[in-house]
């Protein structure tokens, strides 16, 4: 029940932005359930009148009736079906929005450990919950409903008794389809487990396609991938055959449903209680009822899968973020840097840091040695801001990290990382990630500034140039460049560099370190290395091993 | 229907889909029809029922006792009949998706250029997973659609059996929407494609923001990322709502026509009704098979819609695997359900390694990282190293000496045969190109991969690389799980066991792209000595390409390159000596 009633105020939280709207369109909707409901009546004049053979006048203003009923709803169906998709559309948009937001300003620690398929389904695909959601349960669920209840209390006053009987089959129906669908849970989830197997074996072939060529290893693929074909087959046939499970019972309740109309409409015939007229209408009445139930046992399968969505964006807005607005700034000039006694523990594991302290007076430039897993990249992390800290402290020009403006800290704090981080697009996407503040006269600026305008020339469109992704197109020394540059269009008052020499070909490693000495000129800096020649341009170098500082 | 080539490509492509697995393809629309022409059944027995009211009122519900209990035995028939479809669909869908998916990868894995098919994993992925079921869906569809065509011939023969004059009436009304439809349906191919370009669009920014999530966090380009994403979410909104604007178009027309089909049907059915000669039961009949046969056009709309959006994935297909091999989609592909899954591992025999000759090798790209006129010739039991800075071009030697891609000119010959790309046989040459490789599954399955390998063999691939790390003679070490691309593994560990997997092919040639440097120091002498060893014992030769000094003076060959060309060729001592650029390169760690 809770997370029902989660989901919901989530989507009530951004349906409140369209409220007239969906007033509005509400309104409208009821207006064609009732017409739904009406235009059988027209028909049943209609009988009763051809029947006895009556005026002529008669019927053919209860054929008009009847056509423009029906016309009415068709057409004011069409336009709420793309009034209330466009609506839904507008809701989801508004949520991604949220959630791709809060995604980027979580703490690091959360993010690693996801890889970008598992990322790309939460950002997309589950957000997508809300709007079937919205969908499912706005006009399908609740809509059907409406009509269910209309044909029901149009009944009423003719046969009480075909009303009850209707009631009940009407309940027996809903609860055996969602009996079926409850039972299906598990297959369905065990159905969609394996596609993810069989995805990941497809994705992972591809990735290694070159690797299974430089060892002609293809039939190892072919073997691998059949494998999951078929062990994804056999995992989702019970899944498979559930649509079959509800169209069996969906196509019995049409036969009770149709049964017991006839028998309530033969039987008030027979008693001579009813006209013609009115005993096709009893029948006609019946049998709308399956259109709605027929509803039912389509969509709420889709309210299941879409409110799992809900709460898996759900848990991702759960984690708490740690943006701090309004709060201090720094000045322009270079960043003194204060770490006392700070200890961190990533989620539920042991301390990476212990007690860690250290200074670098304003323009000093400070290397860090150590192994992979000593926990220097862990350090530069918590001073980028990239994650939260809870014992010790960490202090630029005397303010406490976690006082200081958040857009102020990305801004005078450049982090440097020697992963490869470029997006589909054009070289100045690249460069300002879509920032437009920047003109290409400050990019060419900091591109000059970082002595790389020779290495610029190489791109035949400048900046427009669209960057090839794959293999053949830019080694990470050159991606490096492209983020040095992205760093230099700022001002930044301390620069952290995490292993960037690290993988790169001794050419290339020259111009990137010129390049890295003309932004960290005059500034202050702290990096990392696991090899001392990386860092012999530093002022002074320390080691670290398991989180512990050893002074030199 | 005017067809135009890439239409009729796939026209072919569905038929053959259909004759793929003739029976089961039969039988379904044989269950299809019987599932739907259970509602003619039941409308006639509705009918004799509702004819029966005519008469005088007490005895209607005595005479409608048979066609009631009609009504009950269809729908049992109708059940069956859904749950063999229900088998029939999964296996249908299950053959028809799969062959296609392993005929495409069979042809992506055989590229000339294995490096596009990496390169662009990620959209060949979605064609993959999304084009290749969109794809096939309407011969999947096909089956239900002609189900449901032969209800509407047997709904339509009652029709006119009962009143044939009505029944071509209610036609005109009908037609006319007809046509409308098709004239809509015209554009349909053409907005699909956009629609698809801005779903597309939105998932590959999203792809984007998640892999560059770091940079945009640290130099706080969110809110410039925020307003791109709503940019590419409005783009992608419009074209949703375009699309559902046509849908409702077109059911609105159907269900208009529907309307004024009925509406006239009743003008004359009243005269009809009136002389008697019309039951209420004929009415209720006529009611009801209107729906049908508007019905029936909506689903071969709906199957035109679907073919449509099944051309623009085909040609997404064909697009991925060049259009000449449109043919090879239809391939057997072995994928049978009920039958041994695990095939025996290949056992390759060895040929005896004399020479590896490179004749005038050339490979340009629009980079400036290609080669030309590379010529060399790699004695038995050789370790030879290839140096050379940034855009010296020697990586992408190594990836057109491994087969990674085809040379623009020039040969290469093994043994003094001619070596084809991408036939190779893996006893020939063995490469490990410089990043990734790396299976989800446990060690001693990432070293064999297809080969059948004994333990003892594995045990001195491992030693050579110097990947003992607990894991030689342990079998549960061998078992252990590696992690998704390998990633439980250190860069030092995956680079060793790369190396390994080279060795453990018993190749001629052993291509390595830097394999060392992510090892410390110790590490690095304990391989170079283990390597030079086994070149030595076996008379196998090893390219390696590197700039460390320590494996450069242990080379018995160094091929020296720069801009493309071999600049000089010999052992660390010549090139030293004759060789001025050359210490440039060289790496001191």
């Amino acid at each position: 029940m809770r997370t029902k009633n989660r989901a919901f105020s989530l989507l009530w939280k951004y349906v409140k932005r369209h409220r007239k709207r969906v007033a509005i369109l509400t309104l409208v909707y009821l207006a064609s359930t009732v017409l739904f409901i009406l235009a059988p009546q027209a028909l049943s004049r209609f009988i009763d009148s051809a029947q006895s053979g009556s005026t002529w006048f008669g019927t053919t203003a209860a054929i008009l009736l009847y056509l423009a009923a029906i016309l009415a709803r068709t057409v004011i169906s069409s336009v709420l079906n793309v009034q209330l998709t466009s609506v839904g559309q507008h809701i989801t948009d508004d949520h991604r929005r949220d959630v791709m937001a809060h995604y980027l300003s979580l703490d690091t620690q959360y993010l690693s450990g996801s890889t970008s398929g598992e990322i790309i389904t939460r950002l997309d695909e589950d957000v997508q919950g809300l709007f079937s959601y919205y969908y499912v349960l706005f006009f399908k669920l609740a809509g059907s409903g409406l009509a269910l209840l209309g044909i029901l209390a149009a009944l009423i006053t003719r046969s009480g008794w075909l009303c009850a009987a209707l009631f009940m089959v009407s309940l027996l129906a809903i609860l055996g389809f969602k009996l079926i669908q409850d039972r299906g849970i598990p297959k369905y989830v065990c159905s969609s487990a394996a596609t993810a197997v069989f995805n990941g074996t497809m994705k992972e072939v591809l990735d290694n396609a070159v690797t299974l060529r430089a060892l002609s290893a293809e039939r190892f693929a072919e073997t691998r991938v059949k494998d999951a074909m078929r062990y994804r087959y056999y995992e989702s046939f019970p899944a498979s055959l559930m649509y079959g499970n509800l169209w069996s019972a969906s196509t019995i309740m049409q036969g009770v449903v149709i049964a017991s109309g006839l028998l309530f409409a033969l039987m008030l015939w027979d008693a001579g209680a009813v006209s013609i007229g009115t005993a096709y209408l009893i029948y006609t009445y019946s049998e709308m009822v399956i259109e709605p139930l027929q509803d039912f046992r389509n969509h709420m399968g889709n309210m299941q899968n879409s409110r799992a969505g809900i709460l898996r964006t759900q848990e991702l807005l759960d984690v708490p973020i740690r943006v701090v607005k309004n709060g201090c700034s720094l000045s322009d000039r270079a960043i003194s840097l204060t770490v006392e006694g700070l200890c961190f523990a990533y989620k539920d594991g042991k301390d990476v840091l212990k007690s860690v302290s250290l200074s670098v007076p304003a323009g000093m430039h400070l290397g860090i040695m150590g192994e992979t897993g000593c926990g220097k990249s862990t350090l530069t992390g918590l001073i980028a801001g990239l994650n939260g800290y809870e014992r010790g402290s960490i202090q630029l020009n005397g303010l406490e990290l976690r006082d200081i403006d958040t857009e102020n800290l990305r801004e005078r704090v450049a982090y440097c990382t020697q992963r490869i981080q470029l997006i589909h697009g054009s070289l100045r996407d690249n460069i300002t990630l879509y920032d437009n503040q920047y003109t290409d006269k400050i990019i060419m600026e900091a591109i000059s500034l970082l002595d790389l305008t020779q290495w610029f020339q190489k791109f035949p469109d400048g900046l427009d140039t669209i960057l090839e992704m794959g293999e053949n197109s830019l080694s990470s020394g050159e991606a490096q460049l492209i983020t040095l540059t992205r760093l230099a269009l700022r001002n930044p008052g301390l620069v952290l560099l995490d292993e960037i020499t690290a993988n790169l070909d001794t050419a290339t490693e020259k111009r990137v370190s010129r390049a890295v000495a003309a932004l960290c000129k005059g500034r202050t800096v702290v990096a990392i290395a696991h090899k001392s020649e990386a860092l012999s341009w530093m002022d002074s170098i320390v080691h670290m091993e398991n989180g512990v500082l050893m002074m030199q | 229907m005017r067809l135009n080539d890439k239409t009729r490509a796939f026209v072919a492509f569905s038929l053959d889909l259909l004759g793929y697995k003739k029976m089961t393809t039969a039988v379904n629309v044989f269950c299809n029809a019987i599932i739907f022409s259970h509602q003619a059944a039941v409308t006639f027995c509705i009918r004799e029922i509702l004819n029966g009211l005519e008469g005088t009122p007490g005895e209607a519900l005595h005479n409608a006792i048979p066609h009631l209990v009609g009504i009950l035995i269809v729908s049992l028939i109708r059940i069956a009949a859904i749950m063999a479809c229900a088998v029939l669909d999964a296996k249908r869908a299950y053959y028809y998706q799969n062959r296609l998916r392993m005929n495409i990868l069979k042809r992506l894995l055989r590229k000339k250029n294995i490096i596009s098919v990496s390169g662009r994993s990620g959209s060949i992925f979605e064609v993959l997973d999304d084009d290749v079921p969109a794809s096939t869906f309407p011969a999947e569809l096909l089956t239900e659609v002609s189900g449901f065509f032969i209800y509407t011939l047997i709904a339509l023969s009652i029709l006119l059996i009962i009143n044939w004059q009505l029944t071509l009436f209610i036609f005109i009304p009908l037609s006319v929407a007809i046509y409308g439809v098709q004239r809509l349906s015209e554009r349909m191919k053409e907005r699909r494609k956009r629609n698809r370009e801005a779903h597309d669009a939105a998932s590959a920014f999203i792809s984007d923001v998640a892999d560059a999530t770091l940079s945009i966090k640290t130099t706080g380009a969110a809110d410039a990322v925020l307003s791109r994403y709503d940019t590419v979410n409005s783009n992608r909104r419009a074209a949703v709502i375009k699309d559902a604007v046509f849908n409702e178009r077109v059911s609105a027309l159907l269900n208009g026509s529907v309307c004024i089909g009925s509406a006239a049907m009743m003008f004359i059915a009243a005269s009809l009704m009136a002389g008697k000669s019309f039951g209420i039961g004929d009415f209720s009949l006529f009611i009801a098979h209107l729906g049908t046969l508007a019905n029936c056009t909506s689903r071969i709309v709906e199957l035109i819609y679907e073919s449509r959006k099944a051309e623009v994935s085909y040609e997404r297909i064909i697009g991925i695997i060049d259009n000449d091999n449109a043919k090879a989609l239809s391939e057997r592909a072995s994928i049978e359900l009920y039958q041994a899954s695990e095939v025996p591992a290949m056992e390759y025999s060895a040929e005896r390694f004399s020479s590896f000759e490179v004749r005038n090798l050339s490979f340009t790209y629009s980079g400036e990282d290609g080669f030309s006129d590379v010529s060399f010739v790699v004695p038995p039991g050789k370790l030879i190293a290839v140096a050379g800075g940034m855009a010296s071009g020697k990586s992408t030697l190594l990836g057109v000496l491994m087969g990674l891609m085809p040379p623009d000119r020039g040969d290469m010959f093994w043994n003094g045969e001619l070596l084809s790309n991408p036939d190779r046989t893996p006893k020939r040459i063995a490469g490990a190109p410089q990043r990734g490789g790396f299976f989800a599954v446990d060690i001693k399955t990432n070293l064999c991969l297809d080969m059948k390998m004994d333990d003892l063999s594995i045990d001195k691939a491992l030693k050579i690389a110097s990947f003992d790390d607990g894991m030689s003679g342990s079998e549960e070490g061998l078992m252990k799980n590696i992690g998704d691309h390998g990633d439980k593994l250190s860069g030092g560990q995956r680079q060793r066991l790369a190396l390994a997997r080279t060795i453990l092919r018993e190749a001629g040639v052993s291509i390595v792209d830097d394999c060392i440097s992510a090892l410390d120091e110790e590490t690095r002498k304990e391989v170079l000595r283990q390597l030079t060893d086994y070149l030595a014992k076996t008379g196998r030769s090893s390219i390696i390409a590197t700039n460390t000094r320590l494996f450069l003076e242990s080379a018995d060959t160094i091929i020296f390159m720069s801009g493309g060309r071999i600049e000089a060729t010999g052992n660390f001592q010549k090139l030293m000596q004759s060789c001025t650029t050359f210490p440039a390169v060289i790496s001191q760690a």
